[in-house]
């Protein structure tokens, strides 16, 4: 088996005394799609937060180790060269995210220049580029707009679009289509499993959807009151759920879809 | 907790230690004064301060510092009326004309227009000089000014919280108006309008130093800062000190209410409420 | 008979644009119909900006429609005066989708709760405790629960305490509108069980408004499609595989697996 490109040993991360996430191991291979799944509470967004030290005030012991490379600990400038050049980022609220008084050209560009070494042209149309490879059909209107005139999904395409752009080796999604309704969440979905194929980069998906498990990933991690309770392939998981809390998780389930006889 | 925040701030510990200051001595004057304020000695006019006048005595040979302990009384009793009149008013016509809107609305949004016109000192001369200088004219005039601004924060606050969904769903309850307008929109107006108040006090009790230093406001022989300088206009080139401690005491007391009101409006700023503050992302992303 | 009648109803909305003012059309709800009988559930899915929640804003007389009816109870609600509404008012109660923002956070949990049946009631102190009890024993939670304050509950747990709110009254008719989108997995399915249960104990309507399609085939009898502010189909939700509108069917492919053998591949 391939080396692991994320090595996670003993995470543990605290909030002023208060345990969040107490101890947890897993291992991301690259090139596939692991997803981490949980409620809100279990410490799943923590874990990932405080791999890239982006958690204020929280203390976070362990190991995270990024193709060898240990990364707690590092400082502020360490952490600057790790964060979008060799992990990605996409987030549940696209909003957030930008600067609101900035159009998505100024921002885009502003990514890929402090990363790389390019001239505003050059950046311009690499923007352009990577817009139209996540379905945006007009990347030069979306480039000259503001975050607010955008919708939810385009945002997150966006965004999507500037993380893959600095071509990562492991890209973190952080419950990526909660805040989207029914169709573009399956196109988003879609959308990163194919840019996933594509650039052949290792994807940590952080959800509280057990459908979005189904659909994207390839190995399951399953997080409850910080701790990891499961970990296993997908289908593992829905056909020899070993946990309580696993099984409880898939029991919990609305059935029927829709459609078919109650 | 809002107090526990404010109290971190050390600007907020400066700005009470000097309101607390000069309240204590504004309250407790008649026992801490050296002197009587009014008491008229010209033989002992325009001294330099000293053992019996730690200040100096005015033009009439009156203690400085006495007067200006009584003063304190006078213009912070007065801008505390006027703040709880313009409370009141601001706060009766911008939930009404909030909450109903429509015509109700525009008529009252169109008053407190006509009165916004006005630059407020004009209008404040304007009312006393026609009125005459009592005391009462001068809170009239000056709550006449200061109501309007109010008014208009409150309704933009109440346009805001009306289309919360507890509103709706107190609605939908059956709840009638007046209760929906006292028990669950006025808790959200009083905050801005509480630090509103805070900052605007101070500019009432500069209002109110304009009006007398013109000879509007309170009148003589009663001791107020404002009138103080004005007395001591003549006397500049002689004795500046006539001038400058009623000017310092207004300094202090503004700065005080100002920082306590800056500080203020910083804690009660709903962004900063965030536990988990995950800064812009981007900017961690692309240079940490 | 149909409990609600909703007959041609159009809302448009006015914004404008830009600097110079232009003023822009932009139509909400247009032309739409809808019946509900009484005792069943009728699911309203669609985007989100389709219309949903206007639709249910205004069958609460919480806005006007620009054009046509609503007839609740055989009543016309656009012709009732205000007193005749707010006594109506009873029989329609609401489930908004965050339940932080639809309790007054200064309110403790007896508070919120008796605020409906004190509109209409004259009850005492300890009838009201007693039906506040009751009420949260109905929806999962404990008496324990009736002093504590909105924050410090989790969400799935306020949002019973904001149905009990709305059951308070025993209405007719409930409008739930996305209750349980901002919850998750587990939350999501414990809620509406409950809303089930109660939907059955108590012989309540829903209109239910959400664009999660697995909850609707849980709790809707008949499900109506929006797509642009317009009913573009309506059916039983058993027969939902028949719809024939391209966004309906959209709408059903877009539908997550239950299992990765059933992914959706490229």
């Amino acid at each position: 088996m391939a080396e692991a490109v994320l090595t996670v040993d003993q995470l543990r991360v605290a909030f002023s005394g208060r345990s969040i996430v107490h101890g947890v191991t897993f291992e991301l291979q690259p090139g596939r799609v692991l997803g981490i799944i949980g409620e809100s509470g279990s410490g799943k967004s923590a874990t990932c937060l405080s791999m890239l030290g982006l958690l204020q005030r929280a203390t976070v012991e362990g190991s995270v180790q990024l193709a060898g490379q240990e990364l707690i600990g590092l400082n502020a400038a360490q952490l600057r060269q790790i964060r979008g050049r060799k992990i990605g980022m996409i987030f549940q609220n696209p909003a957030s995210f930008f600067n609101p008084i900035a159009t998505i050209e100024q921002q885009f560009t502003e990514t890929l220049r402090s990363h790389q070494s390019l001239t505003q042209t050059d950046a311009q149309s690499s923007a352009l580029h990577h817009l139209s490879t996540v379905g945006l059909s007009e990347p030069e209107r979306v480039l000259r707009q503001y975050p607010f005139q955008l919708s939810g999904g385009m945002l997150q395409r966006v965004m999507i679009a500037i993380a893959l752009s600095l071509k990562p080796q492991v890209l973190i999604a952080d419950e990526p289509t909660t805040a989207l309704d029914v169709i573009t969440q399956m196109q988003i979905l879609r959308l990163i499993q194919q840019l996933q194929q594509q650039t052949n980069c290792a994807v940590l998906l952080v959800t509280h959807d057990l459908g979005v498990i189904a659909q994207m990933a390839d190995d399951v991690v399953v997080m409850w009151n910080g701790e990891l309770v499961e970990q296993t392939s997908v289908n593992q998981l829905f056909d020899q759920p070993q946990h309580a809390y696993t099984r409880s998780l898939l029991a919990a389930r609305l059935t029927p879809r829709l459609g078919e006889k109650r | 907790m809002i107090i526990q925040r404010l109290l971190n701030h050390k600007l907020a510990w400066l700005g009470l230690s000097l309101i607390a200051i000069v309240l204590l001595i504004s309250l407790f004057a008649p026992l801490i004064a050296p002197h009587d304020p009014l008491a008229v000695d010209l033989m002992k006019k325009l001294q330099p301060s000293s053992t019996t006048f730690p200040l100096g005595t005015d033009h009439l040979g009156r203690c400085i510092l006495s007067r200006l302990m009584y003063g304190g009384q006078v213009s912070l009793s007065i801008a505390l009326i006027v703040v709880m009149f313009t409370t009141l008013i601001s706060l009766c016509v911008g939930l009404v004309a909030g909450y109903f809107g429509g015509r109700l609305d525009h008529g009252l949004m169109r008053l407190c227009d006509v009165f916004l016109a006005f630059p407020s000192l004009i209008l404040s001369l304007a009312i006393v000089g026609t009125l005459g200088s009592s005391i009462g004219n001068l809170i009239f005039a000056l709550v006449a000014t200061h109501w309007a601004g109010y008014a208009r924060i409150v309704r933009s606050r109440v346009l805001s919280v009306k289309e919360s969904h507890f509103v709706q769903a107190a609605i939908v309850s059956g709840t009638r108006s007046l209760p929906i307008m006292l028990r669950h929109i006025l808790p959200y107006t009083l905050i801005e309008l509480t630090v509103l108040a805070t900052l605007d006090i101070s500019h009432i009790v500069l209002h109110i130093a304009g009006l007398s230093f013109l000879g509007l406001g309170i009148q003589p022989p009663t001791p107020e800062w404002g009138a103080m300088i004005n007395d001591g206009r003549e006397y500049f080139r002689r004795q500046p000190e006539l001038m400058l401690y009623p000017g310092l005491m207004l300094f202090l007391t503004t700065l005080a209410f100002n920082l306590v009101g800056d500080v203020l409006r910083d804690v009660l700023d709903p962004r900063m409420e965030k536990q988990m503050r995950v800064k812009t992302l981007k900017t961690k992303l692309e240079n940490g | 008979m149909s409990l609600l009648s909703v007959q041609n109803v159009s809302k448009s909305y006015f914004l404008r644009s830009g600097w110079s003012g232009a003023v822009q059309c932009v139509p909400a709800l247009k032309d739409v119909s809808i019946d509900l009988i009484s005792g069943t559930c009728l699911g309203l899915v669609g985007e989100s900006g389709a219309g949903k929640s206007t639709l249910g804003r205004i069958v609460l007389g919480l806005e006007q429609p620009d054009r046509g009816q609503i007839w609740f109870q055989g009543q016309d609600l656009n012709q009732l005066k205000s007193q005749q509404l707010r006594s109506l008012r009873r029989e329609m109660q609401v489930v908004f989708q965050d339940s932080f923002s639809s309790v007054n956070p200064r309110f403790n949990v007896k508070a919120i709760i008796t605020e409906p049946l004190c509109n209409y009631l004259k009850l005492t102190a300890s009838e009201a405790t007693e039906q506040t009890i009751q009420l949260l024993e109905t929806v999962g939670l404990t008496a324990a629960d009736a002093d504590k304050y909105p924050h410090q509950f989790s969400g799935g747990q306020l949002q019973r305490v904001t149905i009990a709110r709305a059951i308070a009254l025993k209405p007719k008719l409930m409008i739930l509108d996305e209750p349980v989108s901002s919850l998750d997995m587990t939350t999501q399915a414990q809620i509406l069980s409950l809303l089930l249960n109660l939907k059955r104990q108590f012989h309540l309507s829903y209109l239910f408004i959400t664009h999660d399609l697995a909850a609707v085939a849980y709790l809707a009898d008949r499900v109506a499609v929006m797509y642009k502010g317009a009913i573009v189909e309506s059916l039983n939700s058993s027969d939902f595989t028949k719809l024939q509108h391209p966004y309906s069917q959209q709408l059903i492919a877009a539908q997550l697996p239950t299992h990765p053998r059933q992914r959706h591949r490229n």
